[in-house]
């Protein structure tokens, strides 16, 4: 895709989810050939979706698109709209486990997708070996999950299924499952650097408009540092997400990506909502909502906390510093 | 920045979980200002010169320099504080520099309010 085609895919998709109230649907991207663009090029899709979606706090059901594309390789070949794949809860790494001939699932689904028959599942055997597991989705309980941001529409998945189909193990289950995971990591770091940017913008805009003592508050040393500090953490953020793509480190980089965009989310958070102190506490001011879903991103497939001894862990391993790309 | 890293990175206890969190922390400080770096020299490259935007990547590169070294002494527990190998020398003498990071080629509080005033065009007091 050259420069041209990428800037009116990004003035396309950040259109379009202009005009949507929070929900993106499936058919809306489908306009705009989100599903072609993934397949063909998704170093230009993904980050130009997913931060359109973040600077909008929007939401929609790219993540399991994303998540699905690989699904052929472990030879599932329902349609992608039809297959959903289970995330893991927090601090856990895989959704589900063996139980004699069955299989016991324990994760969430990000975001409603009405059409799923088939959740595709990543366990573990009891020997420890990793498995693709595939069941009906009428076949597990899913409990919507209002939590700190209703508007995404979590579900917790949870199910005791008696005869999943195993569709890969071993090595060819754990390539599927990391190609998988470091490309979600990858788009919801570029989501989550959206909503940064947004919630920025409205703690600058509150420091022009907003007076004290006879001058505007961005004018004051102790707001301008905390705004530059915001926005140099979040540029490193970005521009970590948009390297990463080029990297053939894939498990390494996405987890650089994800970590630089949570460090970046603990760093804006905190001085925007002091720069914009009691508006940034109100339901009348929409900077809350962006607030929740940052906190809410930072938290699927890992956090700084989580990722961050993991990428230490790799490091000692290899006994060295890798470049993840030259520059 | 990447050579140091990378020889913390051969030196720290495999099952010493606090020092794997300060190498990751470090590395992804490393990688942002590479990655920040590497948009720069395409600006660069393109004719494109952006004085206010450098001031980012300073903040950033005085940032990772400082984590680097940071997690060099706090991950080789005692090696700069006590240890007086060649190796210890290096690690000491660039630990001390990396204190200047945020000092030279002008002080963090500088490039802070560089990017204030010209990146985020925040109104100058009266």
């Amino acid at each position: 895709m050259d420069p041209d085609e990428r800037a009116m895919f990004e003035k396309a998709i950040s259109a379009l989810v202009a005009r949507y109230d929070g929900q993106v649907p499936s058919e809306a991207l489908d306009d705009i050939g989100w599903l072609d663009i993934l397949a063909e090029d998704p170093t230009v899709g993904v980050p130009a979706v997913f931060h359109a979606q973040g600077r909008a706090v929007a939401w929609s059901p790219a993540l399991h698109d994303v998540m699905g594309a690989a699904l052929p390789e472990v030879g599932h070949d329902a349609p992608l709209r039809a297959s959903s794949v289970v995330v893991p809860v927090p601090r856990s790494e895989l959704p589900g486990r063996r139980s004699g001939r069955g299989v016991i699932v324990d994760g969430l689904l990000l975001g409603a997708r009405p059409t799923t028959e088939w959740l595709l599942v990543a366990g573990a055997h009891t020997d420890g070996r990793m498995a693709v597991f595939r069941i009906a989705a009428g076949d597990a309980d899913l409990i919507p999950r209002r939590g700190l941001d209703p508007a995404v529409g979590v579900q917790q998945v949870t199910a005791h299924a008696r005869a999943p189909t195993v569709l890969a193990d071993g090595d060819a289950a754990r390539s599927w499952w990391t190609t998988t995971v470091a490309i979600a990591r990858r788009a919801l770091s570029h989501q989550l650097c959206g909503v940064l940017a947004t919630m920025l913008d409205s703690a600058r805009a509150h420091a022009v408009e907003r007076h004290q003592f006879g001058r505007p508050i961005g004018s004051f040393q102790a707001v301008r540092h905390k705004l530059a500090e915001a926005h140099a953490a979040l540029a490193g953020a970005e521009a970590t997400a948009d390297m990463v793509w080029e990297s053939d480190e894939v498990g390494l980089a996405s987890m650089t990506a994800k970590i630089a965009a949570s460090r970046a989310r603990a760093t804006v958070a905190a001085h925007t909502q002091q720069v914009l102190a009691g508006v940034g506490f109100t339901a009348s001011h929409p900077y809350h909502h962006a607030l929740k879903r940052a906190v809410l991103i930072d938290r699927i497939l890992g956090d700084a906390a989580d990722l961050t001894p993991e990428v230490g862990r790799e490091l000692v391993s290899r006994g060295d510093a890798p470049r993840l790309v030259e520059l | 920045l990447q050579h140091h890293l990378g020889e913390a990175a051969s030196l720290v206890e495999p099952g010493n979980t606090t020092s794997l969190a300060l190498l990751g922390h470090a590395y992804v400080e490393v990688m942002a200002f590479r990655a920040r770096s590497r948009v720069t020299q395409r600006h660069v490259a393109a004719g494109d010169l952006r004085g206010a935007e450098s001031s980012i990547d300073k903040v950033l590169i005085a940032s990772a320099d400082q984590a680097v070294f940071d997690t060099c002494r706090l991950a080789l527990p005692g090696l700069v504080e006590l240890e007086d190998s060649d190796r210890a020398d290096r690690f000491r003498k660039e630990w001390l520099y990396s204190r200047a990071a945020t000092i030279y080629g002008g002080t963090s509080e500088i490039q802070r309010d560089i990017i204030a005033a010209q990146l985020l065009h925040l109104p100058r007091g009266t």
